[in-house]
């Protein structure tokens, strides 16, 4: 298992603060948040519904920015993105996985692994070659093309998961990825999440479920907007 | 990839994607329609057949371009004034070529009466010059044969010099039933000056008179003009019976002395007559050449008491030839000329009046002051033209006179303008021109004038010293985007 680096963390968060207007109030969906995640790291956020842990995780996607405070995320503040460069951002340096797998249903598995390459300007015959890597990686180079509605739910979410890798990223970000999953494809997700981690990948999972919190070497817990406690386990 | 995407969308339900595609087929047969719809009226909207015009369409004061494609009752009845200077000295004009490509007169649904057998019907009338038409893309197809400019057309579009001065410069009759028709006169006006301005001569070949029917006839009147001395006046009484006008041309006979329209557009101007008091004779032999494009395209006033109308065929000219007084003749050559024509009835109206030169520039500028008029006077209008004819048209609204000068006219001391200055600016368009007063001759217009209609009639004119100037004019200002300025000769006239 690899040890996370202990050089330049790949996520740094510096107080940030999130507020949004609510008719003639404000609301502080975050209150100053800080917590680094070095490279190879696998950590959980937990908390209740409304802690703002979806908001944390939009700005660790370069999707939204704070209102004050620092995301830098593998060396680049991503507050000081325009909207075009941001998604170049995340096409490059971000995996998203999400409760819902949002693929393709009219392509294949491996068409769908590939798209995200295809942005990215990989040639076809590479993109092919890497997609079937992935996919035998996730335990699925026997449904390389079978398209979703053929898959499982437990497949489709590794699919998904594949596609998450598919540009290599720095960063894989996972938002109750076993939320729509029973316990035993979950479990299988989990299992993949931890080898993921042990290959190398720095992962951030947002998640209610315990056992994928508990799976990661770090959880941070979150409650009205603010980290109220950090536990590392290894 | 995206290509890919669309085909599997296409591909992956197929019944669903031909529905899409026959809907979207219904969507853009719809909206090539109503494209060509909208495209319809576009073009209709800029066919120069339903508009009159090309990119700029010149319509008749009042009415709107929308009235004269729906042919609206406006079209029957409006013209445009002056149409055929418009077309000329504005659209067709040097000044504007490298802007205008084509211009089309056209007239549509003109009100016309045919009379036939004794029956007279109304038609609706159009007219176009063919190849003007056919320039501006608004020809209509034709069935068969040609379409072309005839010799009327080609005039209208480009009259010959002579052509032009008959149609600006031609003879008219007196409208019917208009009050004091005998005070109805009509003349020719011809001025000269030498070249060192120091001597001028006024010839008017008048025709005066109920020329409809009878006790009318015809005058030739000169006046001999030296800066600083009296007037010599000469003239010649003619009755009818040795007078010779037309309502279509501009020559003119009153006895022996003639004014005649040369083929080239020059005029010949030869007239005799004998000083008032009986003893002396001038005689005049000169051809006027107007200066291209330097006219004045006439305007009218039409009361049922008043009617006058005034022309000035050549604003801008020169004069060579004798004239002879008492045997002793002096040559002009290609001396400062113009030459003007008047009609109308002229009992106690006044007016300002005055034309210069001005460096390159000519001017014109004047107003009528009809009889009792109890109104404001009316701003006078300034016309500006350069080599290229028209410049500009200002409207000042007061000339202001200096009375400095004191002449003697018919025994009484008489104070008359030593300088005149009127100003005026429209739009970008600035001038201010100043009249130098050189010399002054005054007549006294309480014993009447034949020109005017006014044999044996004591004028009840309210200013009735009718006061002839010659001097300096001197103009500044900034016409048609440039700056103007210039200075030159001039006559004036005014009433005290």
């Amino acid at each position: 298992m690899t040890e996370p680096n202990g050089g330049e963390p790949v996520v740094r968060v510096r107080d940030v603060r999130k507020d949004y207007p609510f008719g003639d109030e404000r609301v502080h969906a975050l209150r100053g948040v800080t917590f680094d995640v070095a490279r190879g790291d696998y950590v959980s956020i937990v908390g209740p519904s409304g802690c703002g842990k979806s908001t944390l995780l939009n700005m660790l996607g370069a999707i939204d920015i704070p209102t004050t405070g620092d995301v830098v995320i593998d060396g680049l503040n991503v507050a000081t993105l325009s909207d075009r460069d941001a998604t170049r951002f995340r096409l490059q340096h971000i995996g998203f996985v999400f409760q819902r797998f949002y693929l393709m249903p009219i392509l294949t598995a491996s068409e769908n692994v590939q798209l995200p390459m295809a942005e990215n300007g990989i040639k076809p015959a590479e993109r092919r070659e890497r997609a079937k890597t992935l996919l035998s990686y996730v335990g699925l180079g026997h449904r390389v093309q079978h398209r979703p509605p053929q898959l499982s739910g437990g497949e489709q979410q590794r699919v998904a998961i594949a596609r998450a890798l598919a540009n290599a990223p720095a960063l894989l970000l996972a938002d109750e990825p076993t939320g729509e999953l029973d316990a035993r494809t979950g479990q299988e997700v989990i299992a993949l999440f931890e080898r993921l981690n042990a290959d190398g990948t720095t992962i951030i999972v947002v998640t209610h479920d315990e056992a994928l919190a508990s799976a990661a070497r770090r959880t941070i817990h979150m409650r009205d907007g603010a980290v109220i406690d950090t536990v590392t386990r290894r | 990839m995206i290509s890919l995407l669309a085909f599997r969308n296409i591909t992956h339900r197929p019944w669903r994607s031909v529905l899409l595609f026959l809907g979207y087929g219904v969507g853009v047969g719809v909206m090539i329609v109503l494209l060509a719809i909208g495209d319809a009226l576009l073009t209709q909207a800029r066919d120069e057949k339903l508009v009159g015009g090309g990119a700029v369409t010149v319509l008749p004061e009042g009415l709107d371009v929308e009235v004269m494609k729906t042919g609206g009752i406006g079209g029957l009845y409006f013209s445009i004034d002056h149409s055929r200077f418009v077309d000329r000295q504005l659209l067709a004009a040097p000044r504007l070529a490298n802007a205008v490509r084509a211009v089309a007169p056209q007239i549509d649904g003109k009100l016309l009466y045919v009379t036939a057998r004794g029956r007279s019907t109304a038609v609706r009338a159009l007219g176009e010059i063919p190849d003007a038409t056919r320039a501006v893309g608004a020809a209509p197809r034709l069935a068969e044969g040609t379409w072309r400019n005839d010799g009327g057309d080609a005039q209208y579009v480009d009259p010959s010099p002579a052509a032009l001065r008959h149609e600006l410069d031609h003879f008219h009759r007196p409208p019917e039933g208009i009050a004091n028709v005998d005070s109805w006169a009509e003349w020719h006006y011809f001025n000269v000056v030498s070249d060192d301005k120091q001597r001028w001569v006024f010839m008017s070949f008048i025709v005066a008179g109920d020329v409809n029917h009878a006790r009318w006839g015809g005058k030739v009147a000169i006046t001999m003009m030296r800066q600083g001395s009296a007037p010599r006046r000469y003239a010649l009484l003619v009755p009818s019976s040795g007078v010779h006008f037309s309502t279509t041309d501009a020559n003119v006979s009153i006895g022996g002395s003639t004014v005649t329209v040369l083929p080239d557009g020059r005029y010949a101007v030869r007239g005799r007559a004998v000083g008032e008091q009986g003893s002396g004779t001038v005689t005049v032999d000169l051809v006027v050449t107007p200066v291209p494009r330097a006219y004045f395209p006439g305007a009218s006033l039409g009361t049922e008491e008043l009617a006058s109308g005034y022309a000035v065929p050549a604003l801008r000219a020169n004069a060579s030839g004798t004239v002879c007084e008492n045997g002793r003749c002096e040559q002009f050559t290609d001396a400062q000329s113009y030459h003007d024509h008047n009609w109308g009835i002229w009992r106690n109206v006044t007016w300002d009046w005055g034309a210069a030169r001005a460096g390159a520039y000519t001017i014109l500028y004047g107003r009528v002051i009809p009889p009792d008029s109890m109104a404001p006077l009316p701003p006078l209008f300034v016309y500006v033209v350069d080599s290229l004819g028209f410049l500009s048209v200002l409207r000042p609204a007061r000339i202001d006179y200096t009375d400095a000068r004191v002449i003697d006219v018919a025994g009484k001391s008489v104070r008359v303008p030593s300088r005149a200055t009127f100003v005026d600016g429209r739009g970008e368009d600035t001038l201010r021109v100043t009249l130098d007063v050189e010399d002054a001759l005054g007549t006294d217009m309480h014993a009447g004038r034949p020109e005017r209609g006014e044999q044996g009639v004591m004028s009840t004119m309210r200013r009735p010293y009718f006061i002839q100037m010659k001097g300096t004019a001197t103009i500044a200002g900034h016409l048609d985007g440039r700056p103007v300025e210039g200075r030159g000769t001039g006559f004036f006239e005014t009433y005290r």
